[in-house]
C-alpha cells in the first residue's frame, strides 16, 4: 500500500463519518428490546454475569441491600449477580422512573418508589411494574401488609414491597408531664387534651403541633380510628363524621383551647424540617405523632438530639376516635420491578432474599428501622433498650403495633387529592378555623373534577 | 455497449479513472452537500431534543394520556378543562402578580439603581465597576441557594426578618412569610426582586451610557430641570432598552419555576403556585401528560400575546420618522 493510499482523504473521512452517524441514528431510533415481563425463560444461565441495576433517591436505600447480599450469603451463593445502585435526588429519580416507564428506554431492574409517588404509576390502564402477588404467595402472612404492600398495591395486585414497618406512635416528653403531676401514657386524646390545658398554664408549652400544610396527622389519626384515606376505588374516604370529628379535635386544640400550635415547618418541607426539631429543643412542644422514621429515635442528631436524654417515651396512638386503633402506617419506599427490566428474575431473587428473610435486619442495623417482615421482630437487634427513652424497649412496642396495623388503599389520584385536601380543608380549618362542613362541601366537587381530567 | 454514465452531458467519453455514476454525482455536488454534514449535528440534536418534543406535546395536548397508557384523542377537552380548572386560574393569577411585581417594582428599581450608578453620585470608575459587579452577583447565585437563604430569612420562629419585627413591635408583629396565604406572594416577589433587579439595572446602565451627553447638557442649558431631562430626553431615548427589559422580565416572570417551587412548594393553598410548577406537577407528579401539554401550550399563547402587546405598547412596530 502506498503512503498516499494509507492516509485518510477528506472525502473518505466524510463518507465514513456519514455512515457512522447514520448507523448511530438508526441504532438510536430502533425500538427498545421487548419487555421481559417477568418471563422466567428470558433469564440468563447462572454462569452469565448479571448486573442488576437499581434506582433510588438515597444511597442507604440501596446500600443496605448490597450489604445484606454480602453479609447474609447471597453474593457467595450467586457470584454471577451483582448490584448496581444508581442514586439521584428525590424528584429527579422519580421523574426518571416515570420517563423510563413511559418511553421503555433505559429501564432499570429495580425501582425504589416512595409511596407518595407510586400513585402516578397507577394512572391509566397499564401499570409499569410486575405483579408480585403470586411471587410473594403465602409469605404474605409474614408481612405487616399495611406497611409492606398496601401503598404499592392497586386493585388487589401488589407491585412493590416496603421493608419498613412504619407503625405510628406518639412520642411524649414524660419528664415535663411528670413535673406538673400528669399521669402518662395517655389513654385517649381527651386525656392528652386535658394534660395540654395544664401544661399550657404551667409551662406555656404546646402539648402537640398539628401539621396545617400537610394532611399527615389527619391521615394517621383517621387510619388509627379505622377510617380510610382512600377507598378501594381510590376515592377519598375522609368525608364523613369520623373525618370531621378528628379535624374538629385538631382545630379546637389550636383555636379554642390554645394548647396546640401549627407545626413549625417551611413552605417547601412541610413535615419535619430542621426548624421543626428546633422547636422541641426550645421547649415549645411536648408531643409528636409519627412513624419510626419520624419519632422512633429522637436522640438522633437530625432529630431533637442531645440535651433531652431520658426525658422522652413512646406510646401507642391514644384512642377515642372510631375504632380507637393503636397505630397507623405513614410513609415508606418500595422495591418494585418494571415490566421492561432486563433481569427481572435476578431482581426478584435479590428482593426475595433481602425482604423475605432475616437479611432484612441489615437495614435495622444500619439505619435503626423496624422491618415489615414479622418473623424477625423478636430479634435482639430490634429489642435493645433505648437510652434516650430511659431504657424503654421500643422494639416491643413496635412489634405490638405492627401486629395490629390497619390495612389501607392507595389511589391513582393520591398526589392531587392530598393537595386538594390540604388546600380546601386542612389549611383553612387549622390555620383560619374555617367551617369544617363547608370545607368538606367545597372539597367534594374538586375531587370529582380531578378524577375527570 | 458503453453505458450512458461513461459519457459527459455533452456526449464526450470520460477519460479512464474519471468518476462515473454516484461517484460522478458526488464529485459534482460535494461542495454543496458537505457543509450540511458539518452543521447536521446541531440540527439532529435540535430535532430530537427540542423540535420533536414541541411537536409531540402539541399532539398530546389534544389527547388524554395518563400514565403509560396509549393516548386517546379528546379534541379540545384538555383546553376546555383548563378554563374550568381553579388551580390553573390560581396559578395564572399568581404568575400574573409576579409579572406585575417585575413590572412595577423590579424595573423601576433597576432603572433608579442604573441612574444612580451612571450619575455624578458615583464619580469614581472603580466604584461604578464595583456596583455593576454587585448587581450581577444575585443572578450568579443559584436559585437553590437563594431560596434556602430566603427561607432562613423568612422563618416564622427564628427568621431574621421576624426577629427584627419582634424586637421592634413585639410578638404580635411576626409574619408568616411563607406560611400565610395572604403574604406569600409578596415574599416571592421580594426574592425575585433581589435576584433579578441587578441584571436589569445593568441593561439600563448600558442604555444610559449610550445617550449622548450633549443632548442632556443642551437641555440643561436651555433651562430644563432634571425631571424634564429625564422625561423628555432620557426615557424616550431609552425606549428600546426599556422594551427589551420589560419583555424579558414579563417572559421570565411567566416562566418562573425554581424560586416558588423551592421556597414554598407552591403553597400554602396554591397561593404561590406558578403556571410552570403546575405544569410540572401535572406532568410528573400526576403523570397526566396530555393535560400538562395543554397547560404548556396555553402558557406559550399567553406569553406570545403579552409580547405582542408589549411591542405595540412601546411602538416597536412603528417606524421612526
Amino acid at each position: 500500500m502506498t503512503k498516499a493510499n494509507a492516509s485518510l482523504s477528506r472525502r473518505d473521512f466524510v463518507r465514513w463519518s456519514g455512515m457512522a452517524a447514520g448507523a448511530a441514528t438508526l441504532a438510536a431510533c430502533a425500538p427498545p428490546a421487548a419487555p421481559a415481563g417477568g418471563d422466567a425463560s428470558a433469564a440468563p444461565s447462572e454462569d452469565m454475569e448479571v448486573v442488576v441495576e437499581a434506582w433510588a433517591h438515597w444511597e442507604q436505600g440501596l446500600g443496605w441491600i448490597q450489604n445484606a447480599m454480602d453479609n447474609y450469603g447471597f453474593s457467595e451463593e450467586n457470584p454471577h449477580i451483582t448490584w448496581n445502585p444508581v442514586v439521584a435526588p428525590f424528584g429527579e429519580i422519580h421523574d426518571k422512573m416515570l420517563a423510563a416507564c413511559a418511553s421503555g428506554v433505559g429501564v432499570p431492574d429495580v425501582m425504589r418508589v416512595e409511596q407518595g409517588r407510586m400513585a402516578a404509576f397507577f394512572k391509566g390502564e397499564e401499570i409499569c411494574f410486575i405483579d408480585l402477588t403470586d411471587r410473594i404467595g403465602e409469605r404474605m402472612d409474614d408481612l405487616v401488609l399495611g406497611s409492606a404492600v398496601d401503598y404499592w398495591s392497586w386493585k388487589g395486585s401488589v407491585y412493590g414491597i416496603g421493608n419498613e414497618v412504619n407503625a405510628c406512635s406518639l412520642a411524649y416528653r414524660k419528664s415535663v408531664f411528670d413535673e406538673i403531676g400528669i399521669e402518662t401514657p395517655f389513654e385517649t386524646w381527651n386525656d392528652l387534651m386535658e394534660a395540654g390545658v395544664v401544661l399550657k398554664e404551667a409551662k406555656d408549652m404546646a402539648v402537640i403541633s398539628w401539621h396545617d400544610l400537610h394532611d399527615g396527622d389527619f391521615q394517621i389519626m383517621l387510619f388509627a380510628a379505622g377510617g380510610e384515606m382512600f377507598d378501594e376505588n381510590g376515592d377519598f374516604g375522609g368525608i364523613n363524621d369520623l373525618g370531621k370529628e378528628i379535624l374538629e379535635f385538631q382545630r379546637m386544640t389550636i383555636h379554642d383551647l390554645g394548647i396546640a400550635i401549627g407545626a413549625p415547618v417551611t413552605g417547601d418541607s412541610t413535615w419535619s424540617p430542621p426548624i421543626y426539631w428546633e422547636s422541641f429543643r426550645q421547649d415549645q412542644i411536648a408531643c409528636t405523632l409519627g412513624a419510626p422514621w419520624h419519632n422512633g429515635k429522637l436522640g438522633r442528631e437530625d432529630k431533637i438530639g442531645p440535651g433531652q436524654e431520658n426525658e422522652w417515651r413512646l406510646q401507642r396512638i391514644p384512642g377515642g376516635f372510631g375504632d380507637s386503633g393503636p397505630t397507623a402506617t405513614h410513609g415508606g419506599t418500595s422495591v418494585s420491578i418494571p415490566k421492561q427490566a432486563q433481569h427481572p428474575e435476578e431482581a426478584w431473587q435479590i428482593i426475595e432474599f433481602t425482604h423475605l428473610t432475616d437479611a432484612v435486619l441489615q437495614d435495622s442495623i444500619e439505619r435503626g428501622i423496624w422491618p415489615s417482615y414479622i418473623p424477625v421482630l423478636d430479634d435482639p437487634v430490634l429489642n435493645e433498650p433505648y437510652d434516650y427513652y430511659e431504657g424503654q424497649v421500643i422494639g416491643e412496642l413496635y412489634k405490638d403495633l405492627a401486629l395490629q396495623m390497619p390495612r389501607i388503599f392507595q389511589s391513582p389520584w393520591a398526589p392531587e387529592f392530598h393537595t386538594a385536601i390540604n388546600n380546601f380543608v386542612i389549611t383553612p380549618v387549622l390555620q383560619d378555623s374555617a367551617d369544617i362542613d363547608a370545607a368538606f362541601s367545597e372539597l367534594e366537587p374538586e375531587l370529582e373534577r380531578i378524577k375527570s381530567l | 455497449m458503453a453505458s450512458s454514465s461513461e459519457f459527459s452531458p455533452t456526449g464526450r467519453r470520460y477519460a479512464p479513472g474519471t468518476p462515473t455514476g454516484f461517484r460522478l454525482w458526488w464529485h459534482r455536488h460535494r461542495l454543496t452537500i458537505i457543509p450540511y454534514f458539518y452543521i447536521a449535528p446541531f440540527f439532529i440534536l435540535f430535532a430530537i431534543f427540542l423540535a420533536w418534543p414541541v411537536v409531540r406535546s402539541f399532539y398530546l395536548s389534544f389527547h388524554k394520556q395518563q400514565g403509560i397508557s396509549t393516548p386517546s384523542f379528546i379534541g379540545l377537552d384538555n383546553y376546555f378543562n383548563l378554563v374550568a380548572d381553579p388551580r390553573f386560574k390560581q396559578s395564572l393569577l399568581n404568575t400574573t402578580v409576579y409579572a406585575l411585581g417585575s413590572l412595577f417594582v423590579q424595573i423601576p428599581l433597576a432603572f433608579i439603581l442604573a441612574a444612580v450608578v451612571n450619575s455624578k453620585l458615583v464619580p469614581w470608575a472603580n466604584a461604578k465597576s464595583f456596583y455593576r459587579l454587585s448587581y450581577f452577583v444575585p443572578l450568579l447565585t443559584s436559585a437553590v441557594i437563594a431560596s434556602l437563604m430566603f427561607s432562613i430569612l423568612y422563618d416564622y420562629n427564628s427568621g431574621l426578618i421576624n426577629s427584627y419585627l419582634v424586637g421592634l413591635f413585639g410578638e404580635e408583629a411576626k409574619v408568616g412569610w411563607v406560611r400565610n396565604a395572604s403574604v406569600v406572594k409578596v415574599s416571592i416577589i421580594l426574592l425575585l426582586v433581589w435576584r433579578f433587579t441587578g441584571i436589569n439595572s445593568l441593561y439600563f446602565v448600558a442604555g444610559l451610557q449610550n445617550i449622548p451627553k450633549e443632548l442632556e447638557e443642551a437641555a440643561s442649558i436651555d433651562g430644563a430641570n432634571w425631571w424634564q431631562v429625564l422625561t423628555g430626553i432620557t426615557i424616550p431615548l431609552m425606549r428600546p432598552v426599556i422594551l427589551f427589559v420589560t419583555v424579558t422580565a414579563i417572559n421570565g416572570s411567566y416562566q418562573i419555576f425554581a424560586e416558588p417551587y423551592l421556597l414554598t412548594g407552591g403553597g400554602p393553598r396554591d397561593q404561590s403556585l406558578s403556571i410552570v410548577q403546575y405544569l410540572y406537577n401535572t406532568g410528573f407528579s400526576y403523570f397526566n401528560l396530555g393535560y400538562a401539554s395543554a397547560i404548556g401550550y396555553t402558557l406559550v399563547t399567553i406569553i406570545v400575546i403579552l409580547a405582542i402587546l408589549n411591542l405595540r405598547f412601546f411602538g416597536a412596530f412603528r417606524e421612526d420618522q
